[in-house]
């Protein structure tokens, strides 16, 4: 198994991020890394520093807000939910990163065909 | 994401570095101590979970700072972003409150633009004209020195008194005297007449102002050799010369000597050679200035120190004030008195002394008062807006209460609440000072079409940038005192929660209720007082419109004229004043003509003592205003002669001396007598001794003013006693109008002298119009300001009226169910409101008896306590305000009890 590092691929963390939380509703970081681990069922590790850092620029940018509460564990955890401007932003990379990601594999696939 | 997590963040409170700090290694720590105790349930040992966490997260205290710097740069100007949106969406929720109730927001608008407009424009006057300098350097120095009698206002001066000042003076650093002359220049074939001022040495020096070109007199010029020069004014240099630079040096040339209006020549000259010309905005009294040298020797005759005709003006020493050269010109006049008790005591001379007044106070003059009252008006109204406004955002504030608590509900804090409302209220004001300032610059035109035309430096007069700060300032002002009342109303604890509750809105509606009451009864009781002075002042006006002028002033011409080349001997004067009459009587269309040095209102005369037979000669003679005056005199002004006759061509040199006197001498001398066949001696002059007879009692005339009382008038037959002054005036009864006059008049005055100008002919409807103008201007201004004044607080009662009514609904339809009456129903209802209009109605009576005596100098004729005026305006008033207050109540108590019932 690959595991890959999420924050390897510039911007495919924020939207993992903006996804997770959407499906989610509000998570705390740790969380997060949670659920981004059981999804792609180990195969991608979060640094937690770029989660961070990734966290609160979209914060400061107004795609995400935060709110202090107590955990399921009885503990105060910092929770971040997605504001109405992360989900459109959410809706405009996702469309983005699906093309992309289809313009690729049609090259790949392409490639093995005339490879074959 | 939570309810009310949006609004929340809005008002969360701004986080400091270290709340930063704390935040970050709070969410760290969580995030690590969460993964340790996952790791050790997994069964690591507490080293292994470290481990793994270390891996995971990399250098811990790095991060820290990292994440921590990254999130205070993100509160810095997220901090900032919120106060900008919060105020954005403030001013945004502001403008929808007014797009969506433009009723409201135009009335308030208006409400307050009239009363930033009233107070900028009059602002812009006491600024301009009571404030400003005089365009001189240092012009707080300038001062102005004359003769007083009992205390008046320095006016004229003696030369003998003035050489005495230069001599002395230890206060005045220059110091000058000037008097006005005139002299006839031909301007191509035309001859026109010219003002000229002869000034002394220091004249220029004084005002700290030199000539633009050319140069100022030098001390050469004063020598008794010296060859003549003069210095033009800016106008006479733009009109007469084009302009142009080669005026320097040109010959001025008159057809005659300059004449001073004491029938003495200025000086010898005929030429003078143009030596400077004045800058524009140097204040112009007169087109030509020529040097005079006083030395005193001229003034050795009979009336040495009687002979006022001088004017004086010197610059104050640095750092001395008007005090000092106060005090300076009293001990002189002591010293002077000891000298010639003559002239400082007994009869007319009686308490003369020497006083001085700021050259700003002389041109300022009698407008200072008026000016101040009218600001004062205009602040008032400014008061009234601000009320009205007042009440109006009240009433305004009671109906949002919904809103308000679900603002509150949602998170906005108190401060945040009273922010909105403030910030509406700011966008309101600033609306009303553009509006206001638009009325200012509209209300200025207003002003100087209206203003008296006496009134000073009205060219400079405008509504500056200074006037606009001060609309602006004004209005965040008003603004600030405005939003106060509805900030606590929207703001109370209560109201944020009671509304949501239900409607237990009874007690806190009856304190707003109780202020919005006072406000209202402020707005009536100011209204009546600015009412008050509007009704004096326009009862003034009628009473003024109502006096007899004593002349027939319709189809009644005046025409001045110089006689300065005929004012030799009195023979040389009349003589070419019937010669000009009769040619001027020849003309088609003029019924009458006379001359008279002095017309009726408009002021001057020559006032011997007068002795009448039986009096003894060495009591005190009283001076009587007597007018040396043409043959037909009586007819062509249409002064009514009551007994007797008036002045005819046959009263000549030859004939035996008559006057006719008017029915106030009449009354007064001889009360119980018939005057006519009386005789009366006119002293001085070296005719005192001829006797006069009484031929015919006059009508009484104003001789200078409507307003003041007609005094004694002598006339006496201008060929029989003549003044031969250098001017006259040619009086003419004529249906035709000016300008169909000009040219046959011309002509026919040419024949006779064509060396003598010819200006353009006055009205004396005209002349009474000018009179009339002052107190049409106070009664304009202060009564446009009080109407507008009415107007608000009657709008103010109307509104306050539906507030109550609309809370009482309910008890209305209640009273009308159990079946009270409408008269009843109607009493409940108003109640409040007519206490309210009575009281205010009291205080605004009781405010301006205690005060009218402001108005004192601007009445003539009515008592500024007036008791009908006062009891015009209280009950015009009291009427309008309960017509205001009645007429939703009555309406209320057509409401169906049913639906009253059914409101709530």
């Amino acid at each position: 198994m690959t595991r890959t590092t999420a924050s390897t691929i510039y911007g495919n963390l924020d939207l993992l991020v903006l996804h997770t939380l959407r499906v989610e509703g509000s998570l705390h970081g740790l969380g997060i890394v949670d659920v981004l681990e059981e999804r792609s069922q180990g195969s991608i590790q979060v640094d937690i520093g770029a989660l961070y850092r990734s966290l609160h620029r979209l914060e400061k940018h107004g795609l995400l807000e935060s709110e202090w509460r107590i955990s399921d564990k009885n503990r105060k955890a910092n929770y971040y939910s997605l504001t109405a401007a992360g989900e459109k932003d959410l809706e405009r990379t996702q469309d983005e990163w699906e093309d992309h990601v289809r313009a690729i594999s049609r090259v790949l696939s392409l490639g093995w065909e005339i490879g074959s | 994401m939570s309810a009310g997590g949006g609004w929340k963040r809005l008002f969360r409170l701004t986080e400091s570095a270290k709340h930063v700090r704390d935040q970050v290694d709070d969410e760290l720590l969580f995030h690590v101590e969460t993964l340790l105790e996952r790791y050790l349930a997994e069964g690591m040992t507490e080293e292994e979970a470290w481990l793994e966490v270390r891996r995971q997260v990399g250098d811990l205290d790095h991060l820290r700072a990292e994440m921590a710097a990254q999130k205070a740069r993100a509160n810095r100007s997220s901090r900032r972003r919120l106060f900008r949106d919060g105020l954005r969406s403030d001013v945004r929720v502001g403008l929808r409150q007014f797009r969506k109730r433009p009723g409201f927001t135009s009335l308030a608008v208006l409400t307050l633009a009239l009363g930033i407009g009233a107070s900028t424009t009059l602002f812009s006057v006491v600024k301009d004209v009571l404030l400003d300098p005089l365009p001189y350097p240092e012009s707080d120095r300038l001062v102005y020195v004359g003769s007083v009698l009992r205390g008046g206002v320095p006016s004229v001066f003696t030369a003998p008194e003035f050489l005495a000042l230069h001599a002395s003076t230890q206060t005045l650093e220059s110091y000058a005297a000037y008097r006005y002359a005139t002299m006839i220049v031909r301007v191509g074939a035309r001859p026109e007449q010219f003002r000229v001022a002869a000034v002394t040495e220091d004249y220029f020096a004084v005002y700290g102002v030199g000539p633009a070109l050319g140069r100022a007199f030098q001390p050469d010029d004063y020598r008794g050799n010296a060859s003549p020069v003069v210095i033009l004014s800016h106008g006479v240099w733009q009109e007469r010369w084009g302009g142009d630079l080669e005026a320097i040096g040109s010959m001025v040339a008159p057809v005659d000597r300059p004449w001073t209006p004491d029938q003495s020549p200025l000086t010898e000259q005929f030429s003078y050679v143009v030596v400077g010309v004045m800058p524009a905005d140097f204040p112009s009294t007169a087109d030509f200035w020529i040097p005079e040298r006083l030395t005193g020797t001229e003034f050795a005759s009979d009336d040495y120190f009687t002979n006022g005709t001088h004017r004086s003006v010197g610059r104050l020493r640095s750092g001395l004030s008007l005090a000092d050269l106060r005090e300076e010109t009293a001990v002189l006049a002591a010293s002077l008195a000891v000298e010639h008790p003559e002239y400082y005591s007994g009869g007319y001379f009686e308490g003369r002394s020497i006083d001085a007044i700021s050259l700003l106070d002389r041109t300022v003059g009698g407008y200072r008062g008026s000016t101040l009252l009218m600001f004062g008006a205009a602040g008032l109204l400014l008061l009234i807006a601000v009320a009205n406004l007042a009440g109006l955002l009240l009433a305004r504030a009671l109906d949002r209460n919904q809103e308000m608590a679900i603002r509150g509900a949602l998170g906005a804090g108190r401060g945040r609440v009273a922010r909105l409302i403030l910030t509406e209220t700011m966008l309101l004001t600033l609306l009303s000072s553009a509006a206001g300032i638009a009325m200012a610059l509209g209300g200025m035109r207003i002003f100087k079409l209206l203003a008296p035309l006496a009134f000073p430096r009205l060219d400079v007069v405008a509504v500056d940038v200074w006037a606009m700060a001060f609309a602006v300032a004004l209005a965040l002002l008003c603004g600030l005192l405005c939003g106060i009342a509805p900030v606590a109303v929207g703001n109370s604890k209560r109201s944020l929660v009671s509304p949501l509750q239900g409607s237990s809105r009874g007690g806190e509606r009856k304190g707003t209720a109780r202020l919005w009451k006072a406000l209202v009864g402020t707005q009536v009781a100011l209204a009546v007082y600015l009412l008050v002075g509007a009704g004096l002042l326009a009862h003034n006006y009628r009473s003024l419109l109502a006096v007899d002028p004593g002349v027939e002033s319709e189809d009644l011409l005046l025409l001045p004229i110089s006689t300065s080349a005929h004012s030799d001997t009195e023979e040389s004067y009349v003589g070419f004043l019937s010669e000009t009459i009769r040619r001027v009587g020849a003309i088609p269309g003029v019924e009458s003509v006379s001359w008279t040095p002095d017309p009726p209102l408009y002021g001057g005369w020559w006032i011997p003592p007068v002795v009448t037979e039986g009096m003894a000669e060495d009591v005190e003679s009283p001076s009587i205003r007597t007018h040396a005056v043409g043959p037909d005199f009586f007819p062509t002004l249409g002064i009514p002669i009551h007994r007797g006759r008036g002045i005819e061509w046959t009263d000549n040199a030859d004939a035996e001396p008559v006057v006719v006197v008017d029915e106030v001498m009449a009354t007064r001398f001889w009360p119980n007598e018939d005057p006519l066949g009386k005789r009366l001696r006119l002293l001085g002059g070296g005719k005192g001794e001829t006797w006069y007879s009484v031929v015919g009692i006059a009508g009484r005339v104003h001789e200078s003013t409507l307003a003041q009382v007609p005094t004694p008038q002598v006339y006496v037959p201008s060929m029989q006693r003549a003044q031969a002054y250098p001017g006259a005036w040619i009086v003419i009864r004529s249906p035709l109008v000016a300008h169909e006059l000009a040219q046959p008049l011309e002509a026919a005055i040419w024949r006779v002298d064509s060396n003598v100008p010819v200006r353009s002919l006055e009205t004396m409807e005209g002349r009474i119009a000018r009179d009339l103008r002052d107190p049409r201007f106070h009664m304009v201004m202060v009564g446009s300001f009080s109407l507008t004044a009415v107007l608000l607080s009657v709008a103010g009662i109307y509104g306050l009226m539906l507030c109550l009514i609309a809370a009482r609904t309910r008890e209305i339809g209640i009273r009308s169910a159990l079946g009270a009456g409408t008269s009843s129903v109607l009493w409940t209802v108003s109640r409040q409101c007519t206490w309210l209009i009575l009281g205010g109605c009291i205080v605004g009576v009781g405010l301006a008896a205690g005060t009218s005596r402001l108005l004192e100098g601007l009445l003539f004729g009515v008592s500024p306590l007036d008791p009908p005026t006062y009891l015009a305006v209280s009950v015009g008033l009291v009427g309008t305000a309960l017509l205001a207050c009645l007429l939703p109540a009555w309406r209320a108590t057509r409401i169906e009890p049913t639906i009253a019932l059914r409101g709530e």
